[in-house]
């Protein structure tokens, strides 16, 4: 073992000897006082001899251990370092988090847990003292661990299970190169080799444990439901990755009972759509496939959740003659899930533009004019055939044009609107500014307009009521692919109307929960496990959604091979752990200090 | 020294006080100024409570009816040696110490000259064969610098003194070097009519302060040694020079001679008033 200064310059320190000894050879420390008979001053008296005037060097107590202090500052300021006492190899692993590293060979492990083995294999070779970073690849990269001892480690990663859909592990390797920046090695544990056009970093170290296999999955599942004939639909799409046909069973369950079973032919690569009739109540149902050669469990199941019906409650409070109240009717009926309900009950009321209506955030409003419905005001009212300027990023306008449509009876409105459709200096459709009331108000009189004829009519109105189903608390969707964001409304408005005692808003998953922020539209970003999800409002249930894994690169495991890809640069640094050295420094600091006492001892005794 | 205003003042004011008794031999063959216990008479005077009743003149009592003493001619012993320490430590301190030595020396070989004897001055330092110093040769005693290391016991057993018998001895030192009193007082003493031993120390010496660190070196070894001078190791010190003075003075006691301590600062008129007359080395003339 070498040993060696890791501060050499401390050994500056050792010039204080000679210094030391120079002053208590020359240096009169105290002022020279003259006297008669030493001897009663408690000083035993020495024969010297005659006319000698220097004398030797005088090895006293104090010198000794001015010079022990010294040395030991000077030993200390150096740093003694003995070899790589203190360092040992860190080992950085970069673990594959695709989904696809959990297919299992026949006969074989699982390729996530034959790296494990490697990984473990890998540790032992350098050492038992060895330390260890695990982190996964991802969309987020996690630090699993680390630097940590394999012990520790070994927790960690039996925790671990790939899940992700298809990735960019670039994010991961940047991480794992700043980690063993100078003092470690990177290790990459995969099930397949990147390609040429992927640059990994060049010290790093890839094994792939892939290796080419059967498999059949679903690439989609949704659930849709007829609210007239109160009979749901399933959807489904199945694929075979593999290389040779596969025969393929399906079955879907709620619960312990069985809702359908069927069986089909995959041939190599093929897809095939399966669609399934279901009734409607069931809530949740879970369909599982089965192949004899599949190697990828994860896109075998999906979970789906019932959606609920939304309904939007529309109140028409036009007088019975108001030429609007005709072509709303026939719209409104045309339109899906849409309930004509009483005022107070409404969660759009359609009325008069002339009369604004109160202020509340939870009420939508659709204004239709003519604003001033007197002969005069119908006497100065223009019709307009043209051109509109249209707010094309608005959602009511989402595939409106206006094509050839009359827009005719416009007025001056007696309140300002921010423009949605406009002509010249003719605002003919504009939401009303300055009240919570999500209020919209049309500057058209449908006796003069041929709106109503045109196909814009139900593409506006459509827009406008799954704006206002949207903006609906609850779940607007309630089945998700794995890494897709999930966002829902809690309550209408920006206030929460629990704002004095709000209850607990909980994210449950299987037996794990975490807190959501409360606010009016609450956001879960990507959810990076399979499977049924509830929102929990202190003891409630505000809902559910289910997160299925659909990925076809993932799926597709023809293109994993094994393989090794050596660093291209030696990696050979040494991780330092907590300074070995410290209780040296604190021995030494002690040492000094006792040094220090003990020569103030000595010279107050003198 | 010889016309050192202080010396020249103690000499006119005080005598000698010698012994009535010789210590040992032959009495004095030298008749002093004043009274003392010699055959001869010299004067009366009337009697006063106190006076020796042995020196009562009955016959001029029955005369006069008047008690009268009758006063002798004072008997000293023919020859002084003044013994002054010339080593270094005789001069630390400062310039009271080896004044007083000086002027002590001169007064009692001036008075001793007075006497109708030839004193003898012996300074002694590190010349092997230290000649004596006449009254006439007094003035050299003013530039004298002791710069002797070698102590008076050593100057002593060397015979480096050539002491006479019957002499009557003044010893000045300040004693301070490493030494067996016992010893050197007997050496002092031994074939001597009376001795006089006279310590004579500096302020520092007899009460030292607390001054801190210091390199004590010593005068005469030159040996050198950090010491902080702090109330505990003045203590100590005062502890051995107690011890030191004690001694001396018991060997003194058993040679029958004086021994006193003088402080150097209080000068010479002030030691003669104080010390010496009261030790009855002095006496008023």
């Amino acid at each position: 073992m070498s040993f060696f200064f890791a501060n050499p310059w401390g050994l500056l320190g050792l010039l204080s000897l000679p210094a030391i000894v120079a002053i208590h050879l020359y240096h009169h420390r105290y002022p020279p006082l003259l006297v008669s008979g030493l001897h009663l001053w408690g000083v035993e008296m020495k024969v010297t001899t005659a006319g000698r005037k220097r004398e030797r060097l005088p090895i006293t107590s104090s010198l000794l251990l001015e010079l022990l202090a010294a040395l030991l500052i000077s030993l200390t300021l150096a740093n003694p370092t003995f070899g790589e006492l203190g360092k040992v190899t860190h080992l950085v692993v970069v673990l594959d988090n695709s989904a696809s590293m959990q297919a299992t060979p026949p006969d074989q492990p699982s390729f996530r847990n034959q790296a494990a083995a490697v990984l473990q294999e890998r540790v032992e070779a350098l050492g038992r003292d060895a330390v260890v970073t695990l982190m996964t690849t991802g969309r987020r990269v996690k630090k699993l661990i680390g630097p940590a001892s394999w012990e520790d480690a070994k927790l960690a990663l039996a925790e671990w299970v790939p899940v992700e859909t298809s990735h960019d592990f670039q994010p991961a390797w940047d991480r794992a190169s700043q980690v063993a920046e100078g003092n470690g090695e990177i290790l990459f544990l995969t099930d397949h080799l990147p390609g040429d056009h992927v640059k990994p970093p060049e010290e790093m170290e890839i094994v792939s444990l892939g290796r080419k296999l059967e498999n059949v999955g679903f690439t989609s599942a949704r659930w849709n439901f007829d609210t007239e004939t109160r009979i749901g639909s399933l959807f489904m799409r199945i694929a075979n990755y593999g290389r040779t046909s596969q025969e393929v069973g399906i079955r879907g369950t709620a619960g312990e009972q069985e809702l359908f079973a069927k069986k089909t032919t995959l041939s190599a690569g093929a897809s095939a759509p399966i669609e399934l009739p279901v009734p409607g109540g069931i809530g949740q149902i879970k369909v599982e496939l089965y192949s004899a050669d599949d190697a990828l469990p994860v896109d075998n199941i999906v979970t789906l959740i019932e959606p609920r019906i939304r309904s939007v409650k529309v109140a028409i409070d036009l007088p019975e003659d108001h030429s609007a109240r005709g072509p709303l009717e026939k719209v409104l009926s045309a339109l899906r899930d849409v309930q004509i309900d009483r005022s107070e009950n409404a969660n759009l009321i359609v009325g008069p533009a002339a009369q604004l209506p109160p202020s509340k955030e939870d009420l939508w409003w659709l204004g239709v004019g003519p604003f001033d419905p007197s002969d005069e005001g119908q006497a100065s009212a223009v019709d307009l055939l043209g051109p509109y300027l249209l707010e094309k990023q608005h959602p009511l306008l989402d595939g409106v044009v206006l094509g050839g449509v009359v827009w005719g009876g416009i007025q001056k409105p007696p309140y300002d609107l921010v423009p949605v459709v406009s002509a010249g200096q003719s605002v003919l459709l504009g939401q009303v500014p300055g009240t919570s009331t999500t209020a919209i108000a049309f500057n058209l009189d449908f006796a003069r307009t041929n709106l109503a004829e045109s196909p814009d009519w139900p593409i506006l109105m459509n827009n406008l009521i799954e704006q206002r189903r949207a903006a609906l608390p609850g779940l607007g969707q309630w089945n998700y692919r794995l890494n897709e964001d999930v966002s829902f409304r809690l309550y209408e408005g920006l206030t929460d109307p629990a704002s004095e005692t709000p209850p607990e808003l909980l994210l449950k998953h299987e037996k794990s929960e975490r807190p959501l922020l409360r606010s009016n539209i609450v956001f879960i970003p990507q959810p990076e496990e399979t499977g049924v999800y509830e929102i929990r409002e202190g003891e409630n249930s505000f809902g559910k959604f289910a997160v299925n894994f659909f990925d076809p690169v993932e799926s597709n495991l023809t293109g994993l091979t094994p393989g090794l890809k050596e660093p291209a640069k030696a990696q050979s640094e040494l991780f330092a752990l907590d300074d070995p050295y410290s209780w040296l420094i604190m021995l030494g600091s002690f040492l000094i200090l006792l040094a220090v006492l003990a020569d103030w001892f000595v010279l107050k005794r003198k | 020294m010889r016309h050192d205003p202080d010396v020249q003042r103690a000499v006119n004011s005080y005598q000698m006080g010698l012994l009535r008794v010789p210590m040992a031999g032959r009495s004095g063959e030298l008749l002093g100024r004043g009274t003392g216990s010699s055959l001869e008479f010299q004067e009366y005077r009337e009697y006063m409570p106190g006076d020796d009743i042995r020196h009562l003149d009955w016959s001029a009592y029955g005369r006069s009816d008047q008690l009268m003493i009758r006063l002798f001619r004072e008997e000293i012993s023919p020859r002084t040696e003044i013994l002054l320490d010339g080593s270094r430590s005789m001069k630390t301190g400062g310039n009271a110490k080896p004044l007083l030595a000086k002027q002590i020396t001169a007064m009692f070989g001036l008075m001793a000259g007075l006497l109708g004897g030839r004193p003898a001055m012996f300074l002694i330092d590190d010349r092997s064969l230290l000649e004596s110093l006449t009254i006439e040769g007094l003035d050299r005693l003013k530039n004298y610098s002791f710069n002797g290391v070698r102590d008076l016991g050593d100057a002593v057993s060397a015979g480096a003194v050539p002491l006479k018998k019957q002499s009557v001895r003044i010893v000045i030192s300040d004693f301070l070097f490493p030494h067996d009193p016992q010893t050197l007082i007997r050496k002092l003493a031994s074939d001597a009519a009376a001795l006089w031993v006279i310590q004579i120390l500096n302020e520092f010496e007899q009460n030292p302060t607390a001054l801190g660190g210091r390199r004590m070196v010593d005068a005469e070894t030159e040996q050198e040694t950090d010491l902080i001078i702090n109330p505990q190791r003045i203590a100590d010190y005062k502890t051995r020079l107690h011890r030191l003075q004690s001694e001396l003075g018991q060997a003194c006691r058993r040679a029958h001679a004086p021994f006193l301590t003088v402080l150097a600062e209080k000068g010479l008129l002030n030691v003669c008033h104080e010390d010496f007359c009261q030790a009855g080395i002095l006496r008023v003339d």
